[in-house]
């Protein structure tokens, strides 16, 4: 037998209709069920806190905050009576505070919610939850250093959070590298990484080297390729003066084939580098040359190749590269690439010595009589007939000390013309007796 | 490193901490450095630091800890160190400090080809401007030219069968830089003659022109500088005319057919242009 619902049946039915389609996030019903309720009795608290539930989850904050605004704020019963002038703060539920500090954060009025969800903390010390948004409205507020504290407070509470930990780890990374190493709570598997990154940011680098040693040795177990981590395990080998673990690190990078060619590129540029920090310039030119493989078009990978090229002394190579590098860039950026290089190839000035040594024994009058004795080896075969090209050329071999080949030549210089008084001068000199035909010269007189 | 200017315990020390660069110390052999400059430390430890510096961007201490050494002392720098300082002075921004200590390099050390070649690759500021012969170049030519002055003809006779710009303008600078060893040796004629055929060669005829008439003072019958000052304009307060030099010399020697072929082409330059004038 249907007996017709009370008028606070009819709401409370409405009521948990509504709850439902919320919970199976039905919004649009859940609001129709609210509506209903709050035909009945528009003033009910429990239907206007619902609809600000439901509104905030619709996306609508400014109508969740209308909802709340037209809510008493007290508990069914514990409102104020008619002669009460102002709420009972005791009474005020925190729940109800919450929405209306989520609200107006979803408003935009992140200030007002932040201030709002500051005042429940210090009444509700002991509440995570009020704290966790807190901290989520301080971190959108951009008061990191606030939200870090309040992530440390929920950490005394819960212990267990590791997202809190994480979170609060992350807050102090830039500003407090030590306080977010220790925030990270115990190391395993999950934050190691994070961990050696801390400890880079920290300066702590051989415990930074022991966790990449550590998470390089499972990615082998595991025979995975990480180009990422292989890179910032190389810049701890670097930092730490271990060239050659970070040549295997870098060289392992390169490994990885899911990388692009650019990051494989940078990867080259970073084993090139090393190897000029190692003098050794021409391991470094075959770097570069095979990162301007990769990224034609880098004029970093091109300016490396240059240089390595040049220290390497090869000059063709220079001068094909080096028409590249300057197709890809501009005069003053090309000078300032190739000098960026050179510090990096600073520590071995002692090889770089060798040859300058060797070229400042390098006589420019031998080199300007070698060039002379060639010009006049071509114009005595041009003009056979010319005393003064075969006296030349034997004042040239004279000064190069080569006394034989000079006595021939001016002794011909003579036989073509016996006048000639310098010749007579050089070959008394050479003390040559008679000037006697050539051996040379023999089937041209015949 | 100058040898001759470091002490073998310098030496030793900065060899040392070069090996710890290469090894990978890098902050070891950098606080050690540090400390060394602030005492008396050469300038090679002080590029060698400011190597360090400027590796890892550290621009402003080592454009500082370069500072003096090599732009106001640079004597005290071998080749590889200065061209360390000029790069970091290009890295700093230091364009015109840059442009100076890259002369310096050019002039003191740019005969060694391994230099030339680095200064041409960086195309360091200012390299346009640098003369097509490093003074290290010419100084060092002189000095073997003053020790055997007799090679001068033969090699602008070779420079006259094959002319190439760069060792006309060594011989040339090297050749005058002599000069004043032989003033009044016999030696000077055959020098004089040298240098107004290397002027002619290279095109700058009023040089041309001074060391003729500066050669026909001491010997007014040089066939050869006679003929030179036939092919150039009068300047008549250089010397006598070209027309006159040539009469003197052609009356002289009246067998010589270039000579007077010289001659009779001069007469006829100079009534050509009379009646143009």
């Amino acid at each position: 037998m249907n007996h017709p619902l009370s008028h606070q049946e009819a709401i409370e039915r409405a009521l948990d209709h509504a709850q439902l389609a919320l919970a199976g996030n039905l919004l649009d019903a859940a609001l129709d069920h609210v509506r209903e309720a709050l035909r009945r009795d528009p003033g009910h608290t429990q239907a206007r806190l619902l609809e600000a539930r439901i509104r905030l989850r619709r996306h609508e904050p400014r109508l969740a905050l209308t909802a709340l605004d037209q809510h008493t704020y007290y508990e069914p019963g514990a409102g104020p009576g008619p002669t009460e002038s102002a709420p009972d703060p005791h009474a005020v539920r925190p729940d109800v505070d919450m929405l209306r500090a989520t609200a107006l954060a979803a408003a935009g009025r992140v200030d007002l919610a932040t201030a709002l969800a500051e005042s429940l903390a210090e009444r509700f010390p002991g509440d995570t939850g009020i704290l966790r948004a807190l901290a989520g409205m301080q971190i959108h507020d951009g008061r990191v250093r606030e939200a870090a504290e309040t992530l440390a407070q929920v950490l005394e509470l819960d212990p267990s959070d590791r997202a809190s930990a994480r979170l609060r780890s992350d807050l102090l990374t830039h500003a407090q590298p030590d306080a977010a190493l220790d925030a990270l709570g115990p190391i395993d598997d999950t934050n190691r990484r994070r961990a050696a990154r801390l400890c880079v940011s920290c300066h702590r680098l051989p415990e930074a080297q022991a966790h990449y040693t550590h998470l390089l040795g499972e990615l082998q177990d595991a025979q995975e390729t990480d180009a990422d981590l292989c890179c910032e395990a190389a810049e701890v080998s670097e930092q730490l003066g271990e060239n050659a673990q970070a040549l295997d690190r870098l060289h392992a990078a390169l490994e990885d084939h899911r990388q692009t060619d650019a990051a494989r590129a940078l990867t080259l540029r970073r084993i090139a580098r090393l190897y000029l920090h190692t003098g050794r310039p021409q391991q470094s030119g075959r770097a570069y040359y095979g990162a301007v493989r990769l990224t034609p078009d880098d004029p970093l990978a091109w300016a490396g190749l240059v240089f390595c090229a040049q220290q390497a002394d090869k000059p063709r190579l220079v001068s094909r590269a080096d028409r590249v590098l300057r197709r890809l860039t501009t005069r003053a950026r090309r000078r300032e690439l190739l000098a960026e290089l050179v510090p990096h190839a600073a520590a071995a000035p002692l090889a770089a010595d060798t040859p300058t040594e060797a070229a400042a024994l390098h006589s420019p009058l031998q080199r300007m009589l070698a060039d002379a004795a060639r010009v006049m080896k071509k114009t005595a075969s041009k003009y056979p007939d010319r005393a003064d090209v075969h006296y030349h050329r034997a004042v040239c071999d004279v000064a190069r000390g080569e006394t034989a080949d000079a006595a021939r030549w001016v002794n011909h210089a003579l036989t073509l013309n016996p006048r000639y008084a310098q010749a007579q001068t050089l070959a008394d000199r050479l003390t040559v007796a008679e000037p006697g035909p050539d051996p040379e010269f023999v089937s041209l007189d015949i | 490193m100058n040898a001759s200017s470091l002490a073998s315990s310098e030496s030793q020390t900065l060899d040392r901490l070069s090996h710890m660069a290469v090894q990978g110390r890098l902050a070891e052999a950098e606080l050690e450095l540090h400390a060394w400059c602030r005492r008396e430390a050469p300038p090679a430890a002080r590029v060698m630091l400011a190597a360090l510096l400027a590796r890892r961007d550290d621009l402003v201490a080592a454009r500082e800890i370069l500072g003096e050494p090599a732009r106001a002392n640079p004597d005290q720098l071998d080749p590889a160190e200065a061209r360390l300082a000029v790069a970091i002075l290009i890295k700093a921004g230091l364009d015109d400090h840059a442009r100076r200590l890259a002369a310096w390099l050019y002039h003191t050390h740019g005969d060694d080809p391994t230099v030339a070649q680095w200064l041409a690759v960086m195309d360091v500021p200012g390299l346009t401007e640098l003369p097509a012969v490093p003074d290290a170049t010419v100084e060092r030519l002189a000095d073997e030219l003053a020790a055997q002055p007799e090679t001068v003809p033969s090699l602008v006779y070779a420079l006259k069968h094959a002319p190439r710009t760069r060792p006309i303008s060594l011989l040339r600078a090297a050749t005058a830089r002599i000069t004043a060893h032989f003033e009044d040796q016999p030696q000077m004629l055959p020098l004089t003659q040298a240098l107004a055929e290397l002027a002619m060669l290279i095109g700058d005829e009023d040089d041309a022109r001074r060391w003729a008439h500066r050669g026909l003072r001491l010997n007014p019958y040089n066939a050869v500088l006679a003929m030179l000052l036939g092919q150039l304009d009068d300047d008549e307060a250089a010397g006598p005319t070209a027309a006159q030099a040539l009469k003197l010399v052609a009356q002289k020697f009246p067998h010589y057919p270039d000579v007077q072929a010289a001659y009779r082409r001069r007469l006829e330059l100079d009534r050509q242009s009379g009646r143009a004038a």
